[in-house]
């Protein structure tokens, strides 16, 4: 009764295969990444094996080893402990399971289903399976708290309208304003998503979104209550609440790999409309802000003072409004200068790209 | 004579072949597809094996990098180029004209009156310092560098102009301020020490890479500490030309005790490590002899 092992390796010289009763130690030089090394491993066996009856064998690519078990009896698995090691693979070509001595063209995978599925999965999932269901459950849980957060804020905001009429929304920060505060401030994780690898996509895109955002939320209309009286913000809640109310449930769907084609028009069109009307409110939010920053100097710093810089926060305001809302891009020298794009262009033209990769170009009409 | 196929690099379609000898140069063959499209200079064409990734340099020629008839090349058009010396020439000569500009408190930038107001010597101090340290940038860029590229793309010139220009002002406005606040005085004379050390060591640095690289060629070694002390750095970073920058730079944040400064030396610390990181990276791999202590850019750091 054998078992043969396979070892692969770039360049080997020099193998040794050491056999003890219930070890096997493999030993060699090989060239690999850092030079001339010296390269080896122990695997402790489930039984013991005849040392004197072990065969191994060199070819150009790989040394194969053949031990003799000791006891004629099925392994369930090659080594004494139960743990995988990552570097130790099965080779289903010679797989043999008990019952296949009677006939031999029977097939494997119908002996042990159970055991072969499970092993396949191993084998081929992703190492780190657990780690990959944590990342997955969490995105999820993310995903489906800050769906619930903003479809509270647009609750509330509703339920107001209803029982005061326009009056409520002068009133739209004092109703949902914490609310909004703890969903966009969450959303700074978005950010750390895709750094620490555990969605894809860029780490630009939530980076701009969020501290747009942000600074809209907790600078200028925390840093001035004039400002937080204004119907505008009624709006503005509204508009992101409305994207959000999309987005989250799109990720979620893609993280259970599933899709509801509704969800997925939706979140491909529903820009249209939301973004340029999000701009302009927001647009409007800043203009009318500026005149309460030159008077109340909040966000500010004067000289002199001891890091010998003045901050003048409205004239800031208004350079990062040229940045982000002024249209166009500069024509530098009759060549057209990636880096000046205005933020919003960028981001309405990406949206535009996504449509037209996931939703598809307008379809001609069949003759 | 054999055919060489041109593709384009950023669709991969087939444009049209040319003649070419295994003797035949690179840059003949850019010129040779210069005469198929108007408006190229060879400057401004890369040749390259693969749609991504370098381009050949112009002095091989198709026998020394073993290509043979058939072989295909992909053409990517670099943009409009400008001279290296002339895109130094420009980054550094803004700085030096706006500082001084800045020192004379001029109307657009400062109330009327203002440059009335009395100057303190560590503004003085600061001035001249900038001053030398951008004058001596301009003579290196004349007569001490020896550049491994001739030309950059255009979108560079205003990048870099941008970047330098930008920050000249918004350090030298607050320097200048008529309420600007010197800093105690050990402070001071530490950052004017810091200074001089830096600028002392990085003219030392450059001038030993000159040496290092003989006149007209692109030749590069493994650089060694010299007889000049400053150059001892080099048996612990690759790059020991942007210590002694970052140092300048601290000098001066510390001799000015000014924000807009430490952002300038932070800003500056970040892009030559970067480059240190690369340039360290590329000397290990071209030198497998290259000394395994050194670091890129901090001795015994990073």
């Amino acid at each position: 009764m054998c078992i043969a092992a396979e070892g692969l390796f770039p360049c080997v010289q020099k193998p040794d295969v050491d056999l003890l009763p219930e070890q096997l130690v493999f030993r060699a030089e090989g060239l690999g990444n850092s030079g001339n090394q010296l390269y080896s491993f122990t695997l402790d066996l489930f039984q013991q094996v005849i040392p004197e009856e072990t065969q191994y064998q060199v070819s150009d690519r790989n040394v194969q080893v053949t031990l003799t078990k000791e006891d004629e009896e099925w392994w369930p698995h090659l080594t004494r402990q139960k743990t995988k090691l990552p570097w130790l693979r099965v080779d289903f070509d010679r797989w043999r399971s008990e019952s296949e001595d009677e006939a031999e063209g029977r097939d494997v995978m119908s002996d042990y289903p159970d055991v072969y599925d499970r092993l396949l999965q191993e084998e081929t999932a992703p190492r780190d399976n657990r780690l990959n269901n944590f990342r997955e459950s969490y995105l999820i849980m993310y995903n489906l708290w800050q769906l619930l957060g903003f479809a509270v804020i647009l609750g509330k905001l509703a339920f107001r309208y209803r029982l005061e009429g326009e009056d409520s929304m002068l009133k739209a920060y004092d109703t949902a304003g914490v609310n909004m505060k703890l969903a966009q401030g969450l959303q700074v994780l978005e950010i750390l998503h895709p750094l620490f690898g555990m969605t894809r996509g860029g780490v630009l895109e939530p980076l701009m979104q969020v501290t747009g955002r942000n600074l809209m939320l907790f600078v200028v209309l925390e840093g001035e209550p004039r400002m937080q009286t204004k119907p505008a913000v009624f709006y503005l809640f509204v508009v992101w609440s409305l994207v959000e109310l999309v987005r989250y449930p799109y990720y979620t769907l893609r993280i259970i790999r599933r899709e509801l084609s509704f969800i997925t028009w939706l979140r491909y069109t529903i820009w249209i409309p939301l973004y340029p009307l999000g701009f302009i409110t927001e647009g409007v939010l800043y203009l009318r802000a500026l005149p309460y920053f030159e008077e109340t100097g909040r966000f500010s710093l004067a000289m002199p003072n001891a890091v010998n810089m003045a901050f003048h926060f409205p004239t800031v305001l208004k350079a990062l409004l040229l940045c982000a809302f002024m249209p166009g891009r500069l024509m530098v020298a009759g060549e057209l200068s990636e880096h000046c794009e205005t933020a919003y262009l960028v981001v309405m033209r990406h949206m535009y790209r996504q449509r037209r990769k996931v939703i598809g170009p307008a379809k001609v009409k069949q003759q | 004579m054999s055919k060489v196929e041109i593709l384009h690099a950023g669709s991969g379609k087939s444009l049209f072949t040319l003649n070419a000898a295994p003797s035949t140069s690179i840059l003949e063959l850019k010129k040779q597809v210069c005469e198929k499209r108007k408006g190229l200079y060879p400057g401004r064409v890369d040749l390259k094996p693969k749609q991504r990734g370098k381009g050949y340099g112009d002095s091989d020629t198709l026998a020394s990098l073993g290509l043979h008839a058939g072989t295909k090349l992909y053409l990517k058009d670099l943009g409009p180029q400008i001279g290296w010396v002339t895109v130094f020439l420009a980054e550094y000569a803004g700085p030096l004209v706006l500082y001084l500009w800045c020192f004379t408190r001029p109307w657009p930038l400062y109330d009327a009156g203002a440059a009335a107001k009395p100057v303190t010597t560590a503004a003085k101090v600061a001035c001249a310092c900038w001053t030398i340290h951008y004058a001596k940038r301009l003579l290196e860029t004349l007569f001490v560098h020896r550049f491994s590229h001739a030309t950059m793309p255009l979108s560079n010139l205003f990048k870099n102009c941008s970047y330098y220009w930008g920050f000249t002002v918004f350090v030298a406005y607050h320097v200048n301020h008529p309420l600007f606040t010197p800093p105690a005085r050990p402070l001071f004379i530490t950052g004017v020490v810091l200074f001089t050390l830096g600028e002392l060591g990085n003219l030392s640095i450059h001038w030993a890479l000159r040496q290092l690289r003989p006149a007209g060629s692109r030749v590069r070694r493994i650089p060694q500490p010299t007889v000049n002390p400053f150059t001892a750095l080099f048996s612990a970073v690759s790059c020991p030309n942007y210590t002694y920058e970052f140092v300048s730079w601290l000098g001066f944040t510390v001799m000015t005790q000014c924000l807009p400064a430490g952002l300038f030396t932070a800003a500056g610390m970040y892009q030559m490590t970067v480059w240190a990181l690369g340039k360290h990276r590329n000397y290990k791999k071209e030198f497998p002899e290259y000394p395994r202590g050194r670091k890129a850019i901090l001795p015994g750091v990073l």
